[in-house]
Order: C-alpha cells, then sequence, then structure tokens
C-alpha cells in the first residue's frame, strides 16, 4: 500500500516553491543533516526565509505549514548548534513530489 | 471478483455515512438547526445565518433537506427528529480501505473556507490549479481497486483497445501496462494538469492522452473496451457523453460505468455536497437514467449489474 499523506501536506507544499527547494535539498543530503546557513546558501535564500520555511515564524510564515511542524524534517540539537535532517516520511513524500515537477512547473 | 464488487460498494457507502455526519456537524456549527427549531421561513433563515457565501449556505440548507434532516412547509421549516446508525457488518471488516479518508478530511476543512467566499485559497478542489490533491484521490487504494473490477469485467489484457474517457492521472499509468505493446490506450480527460502528471508515468507504454470534454469525443477508431469512472457527474450533456462512448466500441464491445449511482446508495446526496467545492461538479448520475438514454438512442445493448457501483453495458 502507498504511504498514507495528509493533503495538507501537499497543499503546505503546493503554496510554497522555498520549502519544496529546502526539501530537495535535504533529499539529496539524505540521511545526512545540516545546518541553517547552509540551506539557506544551497537553496539562494536568507536565513530567516529558511527559518519560516523550516519551522514558522512570527506572522510571515505559518509555523502550522512548516516543514518541521508537519513531520517532514525534524530539528536535531547538537553542542547547541542546530541540525535539520529529513525524516523518512518526509523522504516518501519527497519521492511522491516528483511524480508532480512537470505538473508545478506548468500550472503553478 | 466479488470481494473487489464488495469493497468498491462498501466503501463508497462509508463515505456517504461520513459525509451525513459533517453535514449533521455543519447545521449544528452554523447554528442552522437552532434557528429552524424556531419555526423561521426559508428566507429569514437565510439571512440570520452569520454566513458570507449565501449560495453555499443556501446549498447546504437544501441538502439537509434532501436528507430529511429539514422540512420545508409553505410558510416555515421544520427540523425533523434524526439518528443516524453507521453500521460496520463485522462479516465486512476486511473491505475498509483507510486511505481515502485523508483526502475527505481535508475536503470537510475546505467547506468552512468555502462558505466565507467561494474563491477562497483554501477551497482545493479545481482539477488544474489542485490536480497534486487529485491525483493523490486518484490514487488511493479505492480507487485502484475498481481499476483492477474494470480490468477484470472488460478482460482488458495484452492487446486490448482500450478508451478511457474521463481517464484522470492515475488509470493511463496502470491500464497503459496491462494492454502492452500490441494493445492501445487512450485516455481523455479535460484537465491539462492532471494529463501532465499521467504523461510523466506513461512514458514508453502504448498511452495516448488527449486534453478534450467528454460529450465531444469522436473517435475515429474502435475500442474493445470504453470506460467512464467517476466522470458523469462533471458532464453537462450526458446523453452526448453516453453515445459517443458507445459509437466507439466495436459490436461485443463493453463500456464500464463505475459511479455513486443515486438510484443505488441511500444518501448520496451529502456526498454531492461536498464533491460540489468543485465547480464543474453537477450530480450523480442514476443507472435507471443511463440505461433509458442508452435504449432511447437505438443502440442494441445487454446491461450487466456489478454490486452497486458498477454498471457493465455490453455493445451487441
Amino acid at each position: 500500500m502507498p504511504p498514507i499523506i495528509d493533503p495538507h501536506i501537499l497543499r503546505s507544499l503546493h503554496r510554497s516553491e522555498l520549502r519544496r527547494r529546502i526539501l530537495h535539498y535535504l533529499y539529496e543530503i539524505y540521511p545526512s543533516a545540516t545546518y541553517l546557513s547552509e540551506i539557506a546558501r544551497v537553496v539562494s535564500s536568507d536565513p530567516s526565509n529558511v527559518r519560516g520555511a523550516l519551522v514558522g515564524l512570527g506572522n510571515r510564515y505559518n509555523s502550522e505549514s512548516s516543514l518541521v511542524y508537519l513531520g517532514l524534517v525534524e530539528e536535531i540539537v547538537n553542542n547547541g548548534f542546530k541540525y535539520y535532517r529529513l525524516t523518512e516520511y518526509g523522504k516518501k513524500v519527497v519521492e511522491m513530489l516528483k511524480d508532480y515537477q512537470t505538473y508545478y512547473r506548468k500550472f503553478m | 471478483m466479488e470481494k473487489l464488487e464488495k469493497t468498491v460498494d462498501m466503501n463508497i457507502q462509508q463515505m456517504i455515512n461520513l459525509s451525513v455526519l459533517e453535514l449533521v456537524k455543519l447545521g449544528l456549527k452554523y447554528g442552522i438547526f437552532k434557528a429552524v427549531s424556531k419555526k423561521i421561513s426559508y428566507i429569514d433563515l437565510l439571512n440570520q445565518v452569520d454566513v458570507p457565501n449565501k449560495p453555499l449556505l443556501k446549498k447546504l440548507i437544501d441538502h439537509l433537506k434532501l436528507l430529511g434532516i429539514i422540512e420545508e412547509t409553505p410558510t416555515h421549516l421544520l427540523l425533523n427528529s434524526f439518528s443516524y446508525e453507521i453500521r460496520f457488518p463485522k462479516e465486512e471488516h476486511m473491505y475498509l480501505l483507510p486511505d481515502w479518508i485523508p483526502s475527505f478530511e481535508e475536503i470537510y476543512r475546505m467547506v468552512d473556507f468555502a462558505l466565507i467566499t467561494p474563491n477562497h485559497p483554501h477551497v482545493l478542489m479545481d482539477f488544474d490549479k489542485d490536480a497534486d490533491f487529485w491525483d493523490l484521490r486518484l490514487s488511493s487504494t479505492f480507487h485502484e481497486a475498481y481499476r483492477i473490477l474494470i480490468a477484470k469485467l472488460g478482460e482488458i489484457g495484452e492487446g486490448s483497445r482500450v478508451l478511457d474517457i474521463g481517464c484522470g492521472s492515475a488509470s493511463p499509468a496502470y491500464f497503459g501496462k496491462l494492454v502492452g505493446e500490441e494493445g492501445e490506450y487512450v485516455g481523455v480527460d479535460y484537465s491539462p494538469a492532471l494529463l501532465e502528471i499521467a504523461k510523466n508515468r506513461t512514458e514508453g507504454l502504448p498511452v495516448k492522452l488527449k486534453e478534450m470534454d467528454a460529450s465531444l469525443i469522436k473517435p475515429k477508431n474502435k475500442y474493445d473496451v470504453a470506460i467512464m469512472s467517476f466522470v458523469l457527474e462533471y458532464i453537462e450533456n450526458r446523453r452526448s457523453a453516453l453515445r459517443n462512448a458507445l459509437d466507439s466500441l466495436e459490436s461485443g464491445g463493453k463500456l464500464i460505468i463505475v459511479d455513486a449511482f443515486k438510484d443505488e446508495f441511500r444518501n448520496v446526496e451529502a456526498l454531492e455536497f461536498f464533491e460540489g467545492l468543485n465547480s464543474a461538479f453537477r450530480e450523480y448520475p442514476s443507472k435507471k437514467y443511463i440505461k433509458e438514454v442508452i435504449l432511447d438512442e437505438g443502440f442494441e445493448v445487454k446491461f450487466g449489474d456489478y454490486g452497486k457501483a458498477i454498471l457493465l453495458i455490453e455493445k451487441l
């Protein structure tokens, strides 16, 4: 049976190109974790936007649509530093999203 | 085969059952039942209930009437006593499928936004803008179950020629693999986004995808099987769509229709309310109507009922 994916997760990714770019990068380096500024550099965005997409940020980024809240990315704290890694569930969702690459390009 | 029929029927019935409960919940949540208990008129109810999208509120009240929960007299509305039982017979537990539930939960959430405004960005039922949501639905094990059933009933295999009207994003890859190199599968849909997703999955398969309105199909070739699964409810001119589907078949060919037929599923109106968030949705067809239209059009056919949700029409 395919994984049961809450459509709310698709909706959140549907609404944000940045969230999708972050997920795809974390998928590339899976199972490794990386830190915020490194993700920001790779996805060509600033760290505050990336933090918003990962965990939510004030009014600008809805925390309920954030990648950590949705269970797609986990936040790991080690020696006072925060790292981010794709969860096993997030990996399945990215694999499913690959089916939609052309659709997103043409219809979004 | 019987197991698949029961799986399809039972899961449609549970979708309806949950939708009835959700409609009741909306009646409670928006104070509709409380207002009706004061014996007010239809117009007064529309004005009193604090919901900006009045056309959708009207639709909600009409569906509560169709379910017999609210009754309209010449002067006012009445709230009927109502009890509703969801039955899960133990011998049918094995037919329950879990993965359509998250999609329905999302649809139930959308109604609250739709009651604010029909164009609310959280209402995500458009075939093109929200094709990923539709694909999620079409890829569920429920939809897989009826695809397997269609393949068995249509004897679809190596070399079969299949026309799938309203093919969506998931069926083309499934049937494309079945018909093999010697066969032909033509999928028709009016959503370019769903076809785009289907295209990604059918590379290298003998699959042709066409963007077209189902009622306008004029097939040049003849097919062994034509499929219409959960599509008639979106078609304005059903007579024309049915005629064209049968015209596309060889003598001995089969048209297989899968749907939540109005004359088979009790309280299907509840499901219609939620599916109606897609602006193209009209209403579910009835088997009786389909049979009458086909005979009226002069086709010589044999009808076969497989469970409640499947109608097989064999062209003689």
